[in-house]
C-alpha cells in the first residue's frame, strides 16, 4: 500500500475514526485505524466492536494494501507535522512496518495483521430516509442530556428513535430518559422512515455522530433495522448496532391535565437558579419554587452554609393558579432551560407529581421532569 | 458482505449451526438443553458476529450468562470468521398456550407410584363425564353442540340464540336421569313424588310438586331426571303425547326476566314461558328479596296451574319456611304436594358411591368407598365430586386408587386446615420427640445429641417454612447461612443412609403437617 | 433528606407460555390444564399462595381456549358465552359465582378458578356455593422449589431490564423469604429503588431491600403491579363478562 495525501485532509480523518477508537481497551487491535487503499480510493476505519467508522479521503494513491496501526500515535504525529505538509505512508505488505514521510520526518510504526482487525458490517438496512444535518443536531441536542448513564439499566442507555403522530401529523421523534426526567423532541416526518422500527441509538454513537455534525451542513443519511443504524455523512459512514432493549412507554408518564402554569423568561429563571444553588456544593440538594400570584420564589437551603433566596415578581412571571411549592435538583432544571432559548413554560400538577416544560415559542420539544421530595 | 455472498454462505452457515446446537447439547445434556436452548435460532453473520436470537429477554439474559462462552467458542472452531456471538432478542414467533414452558427443574414423576394397599386398574375414562375426552389436540374442547341436536325440552321455539339452543330449556345434564339416581331412606320419598311427575304430568295432588331440601341432596338430579323422563316417553298418560319441558334456576330466570324487561320484550318472555306443558324452577330460594320477578314469576306460577300445566319448583327450605317469599306465593306453592330430601345415611352414601363407580367403570376398593362415605357426609353432591375427583386424577396420572393416594389427592376436603408452621413450633416439637432442652436448639452445644436435633430442626425449617436461610440461622441461636444449608445436606444424607432416622423425621414432618 | 422521584414508568406484565417456569411443585397443576376433558364436571380449581404462577397459568389456559379472563372480585352476574377462567375467585361475590358455575355447568363450558386457598376453604355464606366449591377439583401448587426461584428472579429481572449479575443475585435470593412473592416484591421495590436513586443495583441496594422484606416470612405481601391496573385482566376472547 502506498499513498500521499495533504496533512490537514489526514488530520480531520483520523480525528473523527480515533475518537471511537476504545480507549480502555484490553485488545489491542482495537485501539489500530485501518488505512486502506484500493482500486485509487483511500479508506480509514476504526472500530470498538459496537460502532464502526468507515471515511473515504482524497489522496494520490500508487499501490493497493492495507494496513493497521495505532490510531492515537498516529494522530498525534500526523498533527505535529507542519500546516501544508504532504504525508506519505507505504506499507509493503505482511508484518512490515508502516513507514510514514513527510518533508524530512520518517517513521516507522509497528502493524497488527489486517486479518485480526474486526470487521463490523451492517447486514441488511431495510429503511432508508434522510434528514438535514441542521435537525439531527436539533433532535440530539435536546435530548442527549437526559440519557441515563447508569448501565444496570440498559434500555435507557440511548436516544429512542421512532416514528409517531402529535396531533395528527406524522413525526420523527426522539426520546431520552433517566428515570428522573425525560427530553421528548420531534421533527416532521421524514419520507421512508414511516414504516421504521422504534430504535434505542446508544450513547457513545449519539456522542461521535454529534461531533460529525459539527462539521457539515447538508443532508445526512440514515438507513437501518432493528439491530444495525447507519448514518452517512458527506464521505464518512458510521455504523452502530443498537441497543438490545424495549423502551418504556413514555407517553405514560407525561401528564396531560397540569393546569397550573407558569411562565417565566429563561434567563430571568437559569440565572436565578444558579445564584440560589450555589449555596450548596452538594448537587442533588433541591432548588424550592415557590409559587403564589405573579409571584416565584426560589430558595435553597444547605446545613452547612446557610440559606438562599431570590424573588421574581410580576414583571418576569406569569402564574395565576393556585400556590404551590415543588423541588428539583438545580442541575436537572439547568439541563432543561439550556435547551430553551426565550420563555419557559411550566406546567405543574402538585409537589410530588410529574412537570411539564417546553419551550414557550416552540412547540417541537417537550421535557418532564420529576421533583424531589423535600 | 454483499446480498450475493450472503445467500452464498446460508446453507453453509445453517450446516455451521446445526453442528454447533448438537455439540453444545451434547456437552450439556438434553434436559438443560431443552429446557434453555431449543428456542434458540440463527440470525446471520455480519462481519465477524454471529447473531444468535432467542424469543424473550430471560432466555436472552440466561443464555448469555450461562451459555455465551460456549456459544462464542464452538462458533469460533466452526468458521473462522466468526469472533463473537451477539445473543439478541426475537426470532422464533413465541407461540400461545400452555405448550412449551421452560423447565426449570428436571421434570420429575410428580407421584409415585403407591405401593400400599391392593392396587386397582383404573379403566377408561367414565363414560358420562360431562366433558368427554377428545382425541385429537391434547386442548381441543368438546365442540359445543350442534345447532341440529334436537332440544332435550322438546316443544319450546329458540327465539335469539345464535347456537339454536332455547333459553328455557337449559341442557340437561345427561347424568341426572332416574336411572342414576341412587334411592334410599332419606330420598326415597321424593323420588317416587317425582316418578308419578314424570308418568302423569299435572296429576291431581301433585301440582305443584314442590321439592326442598339441603344442598347438593339430589334436588336438581330429580328435576333433571323428570325433564328427560318425559322429553324421551312424553306423557304415559296421554300415550305418550310429546310434552313441553322448560327446566332453569331461579336465578337464570331472573336474568332473563329482567334481560327481557330491558329490551322491552317481556311480552314475548311470557308467551315463551306460559306456552309450556312442565315449567320447573330450580333453586327458588334466590327470588326472595326480588320482588318484580317474583311477581312475574306467580303469575306465570298461577297461569299455567290455571291451564293444567305441571310445576315443579325446588327450593333450600319447606314453602313455609321461604319467609322471604310472599305469603300468596308462599301458599300456593305448598298446595301441591311438598316433598324434602333428608341428609344421607353411611348406607346411601356407600350405595351412591357403589353405583357410581360402577357407572364409571372404575372399580374402587370397598374401603376407599367406605372412607369416602365415613369422611364426606355432608351431602351427595361432595360425595359424588371427591369420587370424581379421585377418578380424574387415578385416569390423568395413571394411578390406582388406594386409601392412601385417596388422602393425597383429596387432603384438602379431608383435613380441617391448612396450617403455616413457624420455626418455634418446629424447635418445640423436636426437642420433645429427642427429649433435649429447647434452649439446645440455639445453643452453643456440639454434642452430638443435640446436634443432630438441631440440624433436623433446621432441615424441616428448611422444608416447611419460607423463610430464608440466614433467617432460619438466626433463629437457631444466630447461626451463619452456611450452617444452615450444611445441616440440610447432612439430614438428606442421613435420610438416605439410615432408615430409621429418615422415619423419625417423616413422622415429625407429618406431625407439624396436621 | 430530600429524595428524588422517579418517573412512574408502567410496568407491563405478560404471561407468555415460554416464560412460564414448568417445575416439580406445579407439573400436576400444568398437566390438569392440558387435559381440560378430564376435569369432573368441568370444572378445577388451582391454589397455591400469592404469586406461585396462578395468574400465569390461568392466561396460558384462557389463551389456549378463547376463554373469558375475569377478575374474580369484579365478577358480575351474566351468561357465559365460552369457557371462562377466574382469577381471585376466593375474593369473587358469590352469587355471581355460583350464577357462573351453574350456568357453565348447563352449558357444558369449563370453568377454571384460582385462589389463595382450596375452594373447600373459601367458606362461602351460600350453602350452595359452598358445596359446589367443594365438589371441585383442587390442584395445589407447592412451595417453590429453589432452582425454580433462581430462575423467577432471573426472569422478572430480565422483564424489567435490569442487569444484575448472577452473584449479586445468588447473594439476594439467599437473604429472601422462599417464596416467589417475596421475589416478585424483592424485584418491584429494586427496580423502584434504583430508578429513584439514580444508581446500580448494588449490594446496597439489594440488601436494603432484603432487610425490608425480612421476617415478613410467607405473610400476604401487599399487592405488587399485577392488579394495579385495571380489573380486566384480558380479553382474548368476546364479550368480558365484566
Amino acid at each position: 500500500m502506498r499513498f500521499k495525501a495533504d496533512r490537514a485532509t489526514l488530520l480531520k480523518a483520523l480525528a473523527h475514526v480515533q475518537s471511537v477508537v476504545e480507549k480502555r481497551n484490553t485488545i489491542p487491535i482495537l485501539a489500530n485505524v485501518m488505512i486502506a487503499v484500493r482500486d485509487g480510493r483511500l479508506t480509514l476505519t476504526a472500530t470498538d466492536m459496537e460502532i464502526a467508522i468507515v471515511e473515504e479521503i482524497a489522496a494520490t494513491t500508487s499501490r493497493n494494501g492495507a494496513a493497521t496501526a495505532p490510531a492515537a500515535t498516529l494522530y498525534e504525529i500526523v498533527r505535529k507535522l507542519p500546516e501544508g505538509a504532504e504525508v506519505e505512508l507505504e506499507h509493503g505488505g505482511a508484518d512490515a512496518q508502516l513507514a510514514l514521510r513527510s518533508g524530512r520526518y520518517a517513521t516507522s510504526l509497528v502493524v497488527l495483521p489486517t486479518d485480526d482487525f474486526p470487521s463490523m458490517t451492517a447486514g441488511t438496512l431495510p429503511h432508508r430516509f434522510s434528514l438535514s444535518a441542521l435537525a439531527l443536531r436539533g433532535l440530539i441536542d435536546r435530548t442527549r442530556f437526559a440519557i441515563s448513564t447508569e448501565e444496570t439499566r440498559y434500555y435507557l442507555n440511548g436516544i429512542y428513535l421512532h416514528a409517531a403522530e402529535t396531533d395528527g401529523t406524522k413525526v420523527l421523534r426522539a426520546v431520552a430518559t433517566d428515570g428522573h426526567r425525560l427530553a421528548r423532541v420531534e421533527e416532521p416526518l421524514p419520507d421512508g422512515a414511516g414504516a421504521m422500527p422504534g430504535v434505542i441509538i446508544p450513547r457513545k454513537t449519539v456522542a461521535e455522530l454529534r461531533k460529525l455534525l459539527d462539521e457539515v451542513s447538508g443532508e445526512v443519511r440514515i438507513d437501518l433495522s432493528d439491530t444495525r443504524i447507519q448514518f452517512r455523512v458527506d464521505a464518512i459512514t458510521l455504523t452502530s448496532k443498537l441497543i438490545d432493549g424495549t423502551f418504556p412507554e413514555y407517553e405514560r408518564v407525561i401528564p396531560r391535565d397540569n393546569d397550573k402554569v407558569l411562565r417565566v423568561g429563561k434567563k430571568d429563571f437559569a440565572d436565578a437558579v444558579a445564584r440560589v444553588a450555589a449555596i450548596s456544593s452538594e448537587r442533588s440538594r433541591p432548588v424550592k419554587l415557590s409559587l403564589a400570584r405573579d409571584l416565584l420564589v426560589l430558595s435553597a437551603a444547605s446545613p452547612e452554609q446557610g440559606t438562599a433566596t431570590e424573588e421574581l415578581d410580576a414583571d418576569h412571571v406569569k402564574y395565576d393558579a393556585g400556590p404551590l411549592e415543588i423541588g428539583f435538583q438545580a442541575r436537572y432544571l439547568n439541563d432543561i432551560t439550556d435547551q430553551i432559548a426565550g420563555d419557559v413554560e411550566f406546567r405543574f400538577s402538585d409537589g410530588a407529581a410529574p412537570t411539564v416544560v417546553r419551550d414557550a415559542a416552540d412547540a417541537s420539544a417537550l421535557y418532564v421532569l420529576m421533583p424531589m421530595r423535600v | 458482505m454483499t446480498a450475493g455472498q450472503r445467500s452464498r454462505d446460508e446453507p453453509q452457515l445453517a450446516a455451521q449451526w446445526a453442528r454447533v446446537r448438537g455439540r453444545l447439547q451434547s456437552e450439556v445434556g438434553d434436559v438443560e438443553y431443552r429446557t434453555w436452548l431449543r428456542q434458540m435460532s440463527l440470525g446471520g453473520l455480519d462481519g465477524d458476529e454471529i447473531t444468535v436470537r432467542l424469543p424473550t429477554r430471560f432466555l436472552r439474559d440466561w443464555v448469555r450468562t450461562h451459555y455465551g462462552d460456549r456459544l462464542n467458542a464452538l462458533w469460533q472452531a466452526e468458521n473462522r470468521r466468526v469472533r463473537r456471538v451477539d445473543i439478541r432478542v426475537g426470532g422464533i414467533t413465541p407461540g400461545d398456550g400452555l405448550a412449551e414452558p421452560v423447565n426449570v427443574v428436571e421434570p420429575v414423576n410428580v407421584v409415585e407410584p403407591v405401593s400400599v394397599g391392593e392396587p386397582v386398574s383404573v379403566g377408561e375414562p367414565p363414560p358420562q363425564s360431562l366433558q368427554p375426552q377428545s382425541s385429537s389436540p391434547q386442548f381441543a374442547l368438546p365442540p359445543p353442540l350442534p345447532a341440529s341436536e334436537p332440544s332435550p325440552a322438546g316443544g319450546l321455539p329458540a327465539p335469539d340464540r345464535a347456537d339454536g339452543r332455547s333459553e328455557n330449556a337449559a341442557a340437561l345434564d345427561p347424568r341426572f336421569t332416574f336411572d342414576s339416581f341412587v334411592v334410599g331412606k332419606p330420598n326415597e320419598f321424593a323420588h317416587a313424588c317425582a316418578r308419578r311427575v314424570a308418568a302423569n304430568p299435572a296429576s291431581a295432588g301433585f301440582n305443584p310438586l314442590f321439592l326442598y331440601g339441603g344442598v347438593g341432596l339430589g334436588k336438581t338430579h330429580l328435576m333433571h331426571a323428570i325433564a328427560w323422563d318425559l322429553t324421551r316417553n312424553g306423557d304415559a298418560s296421554r300415550r305418550g303425547a310429546p310434552v313441553s319441558v322448560a327446566y332453569m334456576s331461579a336465578e337464570k330466570f331472573m336474568y332473563r326476566f329482567i334481560a327481557a324487561i330491558r329490551s322491552q320484550s317481556t311480552m314475548e318472555f311470557k308467551e315463551q314461558l306460559r306456552s309450556v306443558d312442565v315449567l320447573m324452577i330450580d333453586d327458588l330460594q334466590f327470588l326472595i328479596g326480588k320482588d318484580a320477578t317474583q311477581e312475574e314469576f306467580f303469575h306465570t306460577f298461577n297461569a299455567l296451574v290455571d291451564a293444567g300445566k305441571q310445576i315443579v319448583v325446588s327450593a333450600d327450605k319447606s314453602p313455609s319456611d321461604l319467609s322471604g317469599l310472599e305469603e300468596r306465593v308462599r301458599t300456593r306453592l305448598g298446595c301441591g304436594m311438598v316433598a324434602d330430601l333428608h341428609a344421607t345415611t353411611f348406607e346411601l352414601r356407600v350405595s351412591i358411591l357403589e353405583a357410581k363407580s360402577a357407572r364409571a367403570g372404575v372399580p374402587v376398593l370397598p374401603k376407599v368407598l367406605e372412607f369416602l362415605a365415613h369422611k364426606i357426609t355432608s351431602n351427595v353432591r361432595e360425595l359424588e365430586g371427591a369420587l370424581n375427583r379421585l377418578i380424574a386424577h387415578a385416569n390423568l396420572f395413571g394411578r390406582t386408587i388406594t386409601l392412601e393416594s385417596t388422602q393425597e389427592v383429596l387432603h384438602d376436603i379431608l383435613k380441617a386446615h391448612d396450617r403455616r408452621v413457624t420455626i418455634e413450633e418446629i424447635q418445640r416439637r423436636v426437642s420433645e420427640h429427642w427429649n433435649i432442652r429447647l434452649t439446645d436448639m440455639s445453643s452453643a452445644r456440639r454434642a452430638r445429641n443435640v446436634a443432630r436435633p438441631r440440624q433436623v430442626a433446621m432441615y424441616l425449617a428448611k422444608q416447611l417454612t419460607s423463610r430464608s436461610l440466614p433467617e432460619i440461622g438466626r433463629k437457631f441461636g444466630n447461626r451463619d447461612h452456611t450452617t444452615v444449608m450444611h445441616a440440610v445436606q447432612r439430614v438428606g444424607e442421613l435420610m438416605e443412609r439410615d432408615a430409621s432416622f429418615a422415619e423419625d423425621v417423616e413422622l415429625l414432618r407429618r406431625m407439624l403437617e396436621s | 433528606m430530600p429524595r428524588q422521584l422517579a418517573l412512574p414508568f408502567p410496568h407491563a406484565l405478560h404471561f407468555r407460555a415460554e416464560e412460564f417456569l414448568a417445575a416439580a411443585s406445579n407439573a400436576e397443576a400444568l398437566e390438569w390444564l392440558r387435559n381440560t376433558g378430564s376435569w369432573p364436571l368441568g370444572r378445577l380449581a388451582l391454589w397455591g399462595p400469592e404469586g406461585c404462577g396462578k395468574t400465569h397459568l390461568l392466561h396460558l389456559w384462557a389463551q389456549q381456549h378463547g376463554a373469558d379472563l375475569l377478575a374474580g372480585p369484579l365478577l358480575a352476574a351474566r351468561l357465559p358465552e365460552g369457557p371462562v377462567a377466574v382469577d381471585d375467585a376466593d375474593a369473587a361475590p358469590e352469587r355471581p359465582l355460583l350464577h357462573l358455575l351453574n350456568a357453565a355447568g348447563e352449558a357444558g363450558l369449563p370453568v377454571l378458578l384460582a385462589g389463595r386457598a382450596a375452594p373447600a376453604r373459601w367458606n362461602p355464606a351460600l350453602p350452595d356455593l359452598a358445596s359446589r366449591l367443594r365438589a371441585t377439583t383442587a390442584v395445589r401448587i407447592g412451595p417453590a422449589e429453589d432452582e425454580l426461584l433462581r430462575s423467577l428472579l432471573a426472569r422478572l429481572l430480565a422483564e424489567r431490564q435490569l442487569a444484575v449479575v448472577e452473584p449479586l443475585q445468588d447473594w439476594l435470593r439467599l437473604r429472601l423469604p422462599r417464596s416467589q412473592a417475596a421475589i416478585r416484591e424483592a424485584v418491584a421495590r429494586l427496580d423502584h429503588a434504583a430508578l429513584a436513586s439514580g444508581g446500580r443495583v448494588t449490594r446496597a441496594l439489594a440488601q436494603a431491600v432484603a432487610a425490608g422484606l425480612q421476617g415478613e416470612g410467607s405473610a400476604d405481601w401487599p399487592e405488587d403491579d399485577v392488579f394495579a391496573n385495571s380489573g380486566v385482566i384480558a380479553s382474548p376472547g368476546a364479550g368480558m363478562l365484566l
